[in-house]
This record gives C-alpha cells, sequence and structure tokens, in this order.
C-alpha cells in the first residue's frame, strides 16, 4: 500500500497541504461531534443559581432561604407536591446514639422499606440504606451472612444484624471527601450537601460498613410515594450522581421524634436517644447490657450499638 | 512545498469517518435496561403493633360480665368445665394455670400474688409478677417499642404494652413473612 503516489491515478501526485489539513479538519469535526452526541441526552443541566450555589456551611440565613425555596419550587414542578421544606439546627446538648436488640431483631425488614418511603430513596433503580445480615447463630462472621434471604423469618437457627450507617465519631468518610461535601454535625450526625457532592465515592470506599449508597441514575420517586416533610441535608430529592446516606431521620430526629426505622420495628429491637442524657434509652442500655459495636477494630468509634439481654 | 499524497489524506479523513461512524451507532450500548420493581407496600411500612390491645376484657366480643355477672368465683379449671374457655390454647411455658394470671373472683382483672386486681390498663404489672428483669428493662426503655418522641420536651415517647406485641397465652413472637430483599442489579447479575 506505500506505493500509492506511483499509481496512475495519482494525477498531480497528491493534494495541497491546504486541501489536506481542510479535509482532515472537517473529518475530524464530524468524529467530535458524534462522539459528543451522548450530551443532547443530558437534561438536568444546573441552573445558574444552583451553580454558583456556596456550600452549605458558607450559606447566610438568606441564601439558605433562597436555597430551599429554589429546591421546593423544583419539587412542585417535578413532583406536583407542595415540600414542607426545612433546614432544622442540631438541638445543643444533644448527642444521637443508636442501640439494636440483636436478640429480639426478626428480621423482617420493616425498617429497610420505612426507611425508603421517609427518606425518599430511589425506588428504580432501588436504594436503601439498611441492610439486614442474616447470620448464624454463634457466629459474628459477616462475610458468612446472608442478605437475600426470603419467607419466613425468624428462621430457625439463625440471627439478624441489620447494618446502617454508624454516624462514627471517627469517619473515614468524612476524612476522604476531597471537596468536603460530607461532615460531622454537632449532634453527631454525618450528613451530605447534595449540591456540593462531586460524586466520587471516595467515601463508599472508605466506609467499612457499606452505608453509603450512591445514585447511579436519576432517583425514581412515584409522585403520590414522595414524603413532602424534608430537610435540606436529609430526605429533599437528589440528583443523580450523588452519595447518600442514613442521617438518622435528622428531619424527624432534629424536631424531637423517633427515626423511621425505630418507630416501624415490631419487636422495639431499636432504640434510640440522646447519649448525654443518663436516662435516655441509648444511655440505659449501654449502662446495663451487653454491648458491643460493628468492627471495633477498625477504630472507627460507631454511635451505633448492638446489644442482647441475657 | 512538496503535496501531501492523496492516499495519506484519504486515510486520515477515512480514519476519522469510520470513527465517526462508531461513535454515531453507539457500539458500547447502554448495557441492560432497569428490571420492574413493585412499588412498596403499605404493610412493609406500616407502624402498627402485631397486636391490638383491647380496651375492655373481652371473650369472643363479649365482656365477661355477660356470663360471669353474679356467679360464684371460679374454682378448679375452666378448661375443663365450660364449652367457652377450652379452646383457648395456652403456650406459655410452665405457666399452664389460668388464675396464675386471671382473677377467680373479678374476670375483668388479672390477680397479684395476694389476690388484689390488676387492671387490664396495667398488663405490665401482671407480666412483672414473673418477668422481673424484663419488666425493669421495659421501663427503662431496653425492652419493649417506644413510639413518639425520643425528647421529653416535645412530650416524650409513648410506651406500648407487653400484650401489644405479645400473645399472652403463646408469647413467643410469632414469625412473619420478610418484606422483599435488596434488588440485585441487572449488570451485576449479569457478570455472576
Amino acid at each position: 500500500m506505500n506505493d500509492g503516489p506511483e499509481q496512475p491515478d495519482g494525477g498531480a501526485g497528491g493534494m495541497t497541504r491546504a486541501a489536506f489539513l481542510a479535509a482532515v479538519a472537517a473529518s475530524a469535526t464530524a468524529a467530535t461531534a458524534a462522539a459528543l452526541s451522548p450530551l443532547k441526552d443530558v437534561l438536568d443541566l444546573p441552573s445558574l443559581e444552583e451553580f454558583l450555589q456556596q456550600h452549605y456551611k458558607e450559606l447566610s440565613p438568606e441564601e439558605k432561604k433562597a436555597v430551599l425555596e429554589r429546591i421546593a419550587k423544583q419539587v412542585k414542578k417535578d413532583y406536583g407536591v407542595r415540600a414542607n421544606l426545612s433546614d432544622p439546627p442540631p438541638i445543643p446538648g444533644v448527642e444521637f446514639g443508636y442501640a439494636l436488640n440483636i436478640g429480639r431483631c426478626i428480621g423482617c425488614r420493616k425498617c429497610v422499606h420505612a426507611c425508603v418511603k421517609e427518606n425518599n430513596q430511589s425506588r428504580n433503580p432501588e436504594l436503601q440504606y439498611i441492610r439486614v445480615l442474616k447470620m448464624r447463630k454463634g457466629s459474628i462472621d459477616v462475610e458468612s451472612s446472608e442478605h437475600h434471604y426470603e419467607g419466613e423469618v425468624p428462621e430457625a437457627g439463625f440471627y439478624y444484624m441489620p447494618v446502617q450507617c454508624h454516624q462514627c465519631r471517627k469517619a473515614p468518610c468524612v476524612k476522604v471527601c476531597p471537596v468536603k461535601a460530607t461532615w460531622q454535625e454537632p449532634d453527631g450526625i454525618i450528613v451530605v450537601d447534595y449540591d456540593w457532592c462531586i460524586g466520587c465515592r471516595y467515601c463508599m470506599a472508605a466506609c467499612p460498613y457499606y452505608a453509603r449508597r450512591f445514585n447511579f441514575a436519576k432517583p425514581e420517586i412515584p409522585a403520590g410515594e414522595l414524603n413532602a416533610d424534608m430537610a435540606y441535608l436529609s430526605n429533599r430529592p437528589r440528583p443523580k450522581g450523588v452519595v447518600e446516606k442514613c442521617t438518622f431521620c435528622l428531619q424527624r430526629t432534629r424536631e424531637g421524634k423517633y427515626p423511621a426505622c425505630v418507630e416501624v420495628c415490631p419487636t422495639g429491637s431499636r432504640k434510640f436517644g440522646n447519649l448525654l442524657d443518663p436516662d435516655s434509652e441509648v444511655s440505659q442500655v449501654i449502662k446495663n447490657k451487653r454491648v458491643y459495636v460493628l468492627k471495633e477494630e477498625v477504630g472507627t468509634l460507631p454511635r451505633f450499638y448492638y446489644y442482647f439481654d441475657l | 512545498m512538496t503535496p501531501v499524497p492523496r492516499w495519506v489524506g484519504g486515510a486520515c479523513v477515512g480514519t476519522f469517518l469510520v470513527l465517526a461512524g462508531v461513535f454515531a451507532v453507539d457500539l458500547i450500548g447502554k448495557g441492560p435496561g432497569l428490571d420492574e420493581l413493585p412499588p412498596l407496600k403499605p404493610e412493609h411500612y406500616d407502624p402498627a403493633t402485631v397486636r391490638k390491645v383491647p380496651s375492655a376484657m373481652m371473650f369472643d366480643g363479649a365482656p365477661c360480665s355477660s356470663c360471669h355477672e353474679g356467679l360464684e368465683p371460679n374454682t378448679g379449671n375452666p378448661k375443663e368445665r365450660g364449652v367457652f374457655h377450652e379452646a383457648k390454647k395456652l403456650q406459655h411455658g410452665r405457666n399452664q394455670h389460668c388464675f396464675n394470671c386471671h382473677h377467680r373472683a373479678d374476670p375483668t382483672h388479672f390477680a397479684d400474688f395476694d389476690g388484689a386486681p390488676i387492671k387490664l390498663a396495667d398488663v405490665q404489672l401482671l407480666c412483672a409478677k414473673c418477668h422481673g428483669t424484663t419488666f425493669r428493662d421495659w421501663k427503662n426503655g431496653s425492652h419493649g417499642r417506644r413510639t413518639g418522641h425520643w425528647d421529653l420536651a416535645k412530650g416524650g415517647p409513648r410506651t406500648t404494652v407487653c400484650i401489644a406485641c405479645h400473645d399472652p397465652h403463646w408469647p413467643v413472637f410469632k414469625a412473619i413473612e420478610a418484606a422483599p430483599g435488596p434488588h440485585v442489579n441487572p449488570r451485576a447479575r449479569e457478570r455472576s
């Protein structure tokens, strides 16, 4: 093929430099345009205000109000629901803690579904904060656990260990975030600013509890099922491409209520309260019961305790 | 200036056009689509207790007084006497006697150790006769359901009595159908 110039149809033996560059540039443009064509499907480009929005912690009260109004308007447009959007602050003198009685949990997964409903997680693709592990009695090996079990529970010879965000005091997920889009609040809850998250998923890799979830697609929630009581840092609808996680139902607990998983648990295995109050349920559990934390050896100091009766 | 050989120009343009074609037809594709997933079922997020607590002592929908009014105090084993209570299945461990809990003279109440009546509304005091440690845990919040507010300033928690979860005649917690498990991503399924 390298004898091209000698072929009879070569005519003048070649093309001018200008004609060559023009032809190459035109075809290269066509190739680039074809390569970029998937961009025409991108419909959820951020608005200008959204693009220029500051980090949550740097927002002034007026700016925060404007942001909340903008989000409420967006929710109205997307779901036809008038959202009761708020940004409840942490309560002074409160550090939230959670205790779960693994001797009582029967693995019915009602907590999982109540959480999805309360926190407006995507239904399809499905996204759940709580994972219930079916563990062989006498074993604490999570690697041999099973989380796809079906049918009647509890099954003889097994116990159930629900795992969700442990709201660690030394949270690896906060440490690795390159843009400080996730942090620990004064009441101990680790939150994510969905408008600041770049979706790198370092936090998911860092979390030893598999507590964080990524929105690979735009979350889909049926309009009628949207929970209209929402907070900026927790259960407002998330955009595609951000990480989200359990916030102990911050929109409920900062108003003094129990999280949705505590409310729904049919066995009363789930306990929630203020660790700084010596009479609260969690403090009493820690004081009187056999308590352990999951993966103590990784040094995350969770605020989520498993306990059992004797 | 030496002219560019025509085949070089053709090769360059051809390569780019082939590339454009490859990009345009999207040879890689979008992968498997989403599965149809069933919507959440209300019973899976319903915070109701597994049992209903009656507001008054009843048997088959009739108040106790409709039969026991004006009768002598019960003696012996009621299961051997009437046609009504013999169907009650009692699977409460070693506690196999009706009048360990029910009051002989006053069937609308329960009986304490000393024969004093315990009201239905205070049923936890009856259970505490034997389950002292569980009663202690229930009082400080480590046993049993609590709903409402954790914050005492906002009203505090509502406690749930023993019989809202445990059937007093068969107190072991009954097995129930588990809600659906996590969905497996189609991509992950294909790989395995």
